[in-house]
């Protein structure tokens, strides 16, 4: 069926298989898209508003709580602020554990997202439930992968979810070497999985649609940058300090959205896998670079969708990247820091790279040491913008070669493709009674 | 029915939530085959992963939503065998925080679990999580633990000599 001189309106109200409520409304009239809105309505959180009054150690734990699946990038980025402001020195041990703490929950965050939430969509079937029916080897294959992406956190932060041994300056439980010889371990004997993993996404059949625009990032003069670095921009090729955020991010408020939106340097920018394989494609570990050319991601690359096969790439270069990082903390072994500090006044943001893209988190501290101002800016605000640019720019030819129904998948996997979390929820079981 | 696994299920830092790792580990002098396990913090990949490890039938006990008064309890047969209730997978709007005990349930059946699943369902007290505030049960609900706890071992001992 052909789109063309169609009428009709298309409400996707709760977008699903994203975090929080995310609604998208496209009129068509004579096969012309009229209006197109990515609404957002979730209510505020005011987790910066919790800070204030609290002492500087209790702040990464307290916003660890913004999100169950990014609790770790969260955290790192609460202490990167905290001690930028304290002037607060961090350990080079310190530094290589939250690097594997950061690189464990990026493995989990994509492999949940690409295999349970995204593959769906490729499939043809509503679910990771049906999948399980038709494709229970790949199923087996994402579960296993996910637990022990689990584990691994486990491992080098204490627990899976919402891990409490990191604090500011260092670790206060040190990670077990025998649990973490048994984990690299593991990681190794899962390199298959990693490798198949690949193979199965290089299959998919991603949508043909590019709009270039700027992608933003993280990058380092030696790594690929999840942890630290500068801002880099595409469109400039520069590199800004973390600390000129706000310079960066310029929110702004557009009625339809309870979230605030961000634009750099034109009317929106992305963040998030593909602008960090997009920007940081030379430091990507060689076994990373060799799955980007399995799954014909080539750099620079407009295509949005592509981020969750860019998803894909982060996953083996994290696997792979993890077990070197696990020699070298094998090899020199860890040893208890002194981790106290002086509470005080100060200014100080942080930066790292969590699974959906750059997250800014920066505070103040009054002379008794107490917080007196929050801010923290994530990676889904910043790309809302973007993701709304880019439905607006496919909009039209979709409309022009697809059904209603196609349109409507087709704008749905370019919202589901960005990963984006909306917000936090949490669910209780819910039972039907059958009387 | 020999075999039998008693799991909770749930988070000691959601308040209620955690009411199924507390009424397990309030559980002693088992019947001969019967064994307990805590799947804490347990995600559904987890949760999937463990009912496939299982050779025998399970009883997850758990903070439910079951439209009950605060503190009541149901224990049911759940799989989809069940005559009594079912679990809801959101199979359309599942997502990184909506994938449950139901979305874990549907996917070991779906990969060929074939073991009975009982619920141990409990009301929560509390209207919903706190996550930030409220680091164990609410008060309500611990002055409902010892009947809970009778309630879970008459449980256990029906199900011990249920047929399998």
């Amino acid at each position: 069926m052909s789109g063309k001189k169609a009428t009709y309106t298309i409400d996707l109200d709760h977008v699903t298989r994203i975090e929080g409520h995310g609604s998208v409304r496209v009129s068509v009239r004579d096969g012309r898209v009229e209006e197109l809105t990515l609404a957002i309505v979730e209510a505020q959180r005011f987790f910066e508003s919790f800070t204030r009054g609290v002492v500087a150690h209790e702040i990464p734990w307290i916003v660890g709580r913004i999100c169950g699946i990014c609790c770790v990038a969260h955290q790192l980025a609460a202490c990167r602020g905290v001690e930028a402001a304290l002037g607060l020195e961090v350990s080079g041990q310190s530094r290589l554990l939250r690097r594997l703490l950061n690189e464990s929950q990026i493995l989990q965050s994509h492999l949940l997202h690409v295999y349970f939430l995204a593959v769906p969509d490729y499939m043809g079937v509503p679910s990771v439930l049906p999948l399980a029916r038709s494709h229970p080897d790949v199923v087996r294959r994402a579960l296993r992968l996910k637990h022990l992406a689990n584990e691994f956190t486990r491992v080098i932060g204490g627990r899976a979810l919402h891990p409490m041994a990191n604090t500011l300056r260092g670790w206060r439980r040190l990670p077990d070497p025998d649990a973490l010889a048994d984990i690299r371990h593991r990681l190794a004997a899962a390199l298959p999985d990693f490798d198949a993993t690949v193979e199965f996404a290089a299959g998919l059949r991603i949508p043909q649609f590019e709009r270039e625009t700027e992608y933003v990032s993280l990058r380092h003069p030696e790594e690929y940058a999840l942890y630290d670095g500068q801002v880099y921009s595409s469109d400039t090729g520069e590199l800004t300090p973390v600390s000129d955020y706000r310079r960066i991010t310029n929110e702004f408020t557009v009625p339809w959205s309870t979230a605030k939106w961000a634009r750099w340097h034109r009317a929106s920018y992305m963040v998030g896998a593909l602008a960090r394989v997009n920007n940081n494609f030379d430091r990507l570990h060689p076994a990373a670079r060799r799955a980007a050319e399995s799954l014909g991601l080539r750099v620079p690359c407009h295509n949005p969708y592509m981020n969750n096969l860019a998803q894909v790439v982060e996953i083996v270069h994290c696997a792979h990247n993890s077990l070197a990082m696990l020699d070298e903390v094998l090899d020199r072994g860890l040893v208890r820091e002194e981790i106290g500090y002086t509470p005080g006044p100060g200014y100080g943001v942080g930066a790292v790279e969590a699974p959906r893209g750059l997250l800014f988190h920066a505070y103040r501290f009054d002379d008794s040491g107490r917080c007196q101002e929050a801010d923290a800016v994530i990676p889904t605000s910043q790309n809302l913008n973007n993701i709304e640019q880019d439905m607006r720019a496919f909009a039209p030819s979709m409309v022009a070669s697809m059904s209603q129904d196609e349109v409507r998948l087709h704008l749905e996997m370019l919202l589901r493709a960005y990963d984006p979390c909306i917000s936090c929820s949490v669910h209780m079981l819910e039972v039907e009674f059958i009387r | 029915m020999s075999g039998l696994t008693v799991a909770g299920i749930g988070s000691r830092y959601l308040a209620d939530d955690g009411v199924g790792l507390y009424l397990v580990g309030e559980l002693d002098r088992l019947p001969a085959g019967v064994r307990r396990e805590l799947w804490e913090d347990a995600d559904a990949p987890t949760l999937t992963l463990r009912l496939l490890e299982l050779s025998g039938p399970v009883l997850l006990v758990d903070c439910a939503d079951m439209g009950l008064a605060g503190g009541e309890w149901r224990c049911f047969r759940a799989d989809p065998c069940g005559r009594e209730g079912r679990l809801l997978p959101r199979s359309r709007t599942v997502s990184c925080h909506g994938l449950g005990v139901a979305e874990a349930v549907a996917m070991a059946v779906a990969l060929g679990f074939d073991r009975p699943v009982h619920v141990f369902g409990v009301q929560p007290c509390t209207p919903g999580p706190e996550p930030l505030s409220a680091r164990g049960l609410s008060p309500a609900m611990r002055a409902r633990l010892p009947a809970l706890v009778t309630g879970l071992r008459h449980a256990v001992r029906t199900l011990c000599h249920a047929p399998a």
